[in-house]
């Protein structure tokens, strides 16, 4: 699934790390979901949604439609 | 900019503190910490341990991997066979069910410690024990049926006269502690699954 964490990330200057240390995931799922080898859980992909202040929509693509 | 970067991870400062754990803190490497092991596996170290003691007390046998003999250990023969095979079969059947019971509480830890693990560590930790118990299970199986086949006895032909020393064709005649035997392959196969899965991932 194709994601815009890494644009968004980087808009804040934050690192893997930062981001997750927010979200209380590993820094690995971080960098996972950023190179679309894992999709998040959907508690995770509100999670980032609400950190954002953006619709999940907006920040997951599906990439089956 | 700066500010939105501070104020946002103060404000979020309470989940920096509960970080989850990481599978590789248990895995020999540059992340490996002693102590997180020992709270993940100190119940089954015990278990290991326990096992040999009962092994030593109520099997007969002495382990010929070692190559026990009484009269060159006389102190830890005497310390440890005391007769128990005269003791209560009460008491008998604690000796050998206590290894038994620290494994649970082993795999009590195992589960607290893979809870607390964040989805994605969770899922390659799950998919690796899953292998594990698969593949210790196949092992098992096909040395056993290769032992029973007679195949092991005809590749591992057993030296005669017998090496003083241990030689690689007693490798199927071990006296090993089926227990043990099957910790060790269990971690073997959960070490490899685990690097395996984790690549997947990277």
């Amino acid at each position: 699934m194709k994601n815009k964490l890494r644009e968004l990330r980087a808009a804040r200057e934050w690192s893997q790390s930062d981001l997750a240390d927010q979200l209380g995931v590993s820094r690995q799922t971080i960098n996972a979901i950023e190179t679309e080898k894992y999709d998040p859980s959907l508690p995770l992909a509100f999670k980032v949604a609400r950190l954002f202040k953006k619709p999940i929509e907006e920040i997951f693509e599906d990439t089956e439609k | 900019m700066m500010l939105d970067k501070k104020t946002s991870m103060l404000y979020n400062a309470s989940t920096m503190n509960n970080k989850p754990n990481i599978p590789e803190k248990l895995i020999p490497g540059k992340n490996y910490s002693f102590w997180a092991d020992m709270k993940v596996n100190g119940w089954m170290t015990a278990a290991i341990l326990a096992a040999f003691v009962s092994d030593m007390l109520l099997h007969s046998n002495a382990p010929r991997l070692f190559h026990l003999h009484e009269q060159d250990w006389p102190v830890v023969f005497g310390l440890l066979h005391p007769h128990a095979e005269d003791w209560p079969i009460v008491i008998r059947v604690i000796i050998e069910l206590v290894p038994v019971l620290m494994s649970l509480l082993w795999v009590r830890s195992v589960a607290r410690w893979i809870r607390g693990m964040d989805e994605l560590h969770r899922r390659i930790t799950l998919e690796a024990c899953l292998f594990a118990v698969i593949g210790t299970l196949l092992a098992v199986t096909v040395w056993h049926r290769l032992d029973k086949a007679g195949v092991l006895e005809a590749v591992f032909q057993p030296p005669s006269p017998p090496l003083e020393h241990w030689d690689f064709r007693q490798l199927a005649h071990l006296d090993i502690n089926q227990f043990v035997l099957t910790i060790v392959l269990l971690w073997l196969f959960y070490f490899l699954g685990h690097s395996i899965l984790n690549r997947r991932y990277k």
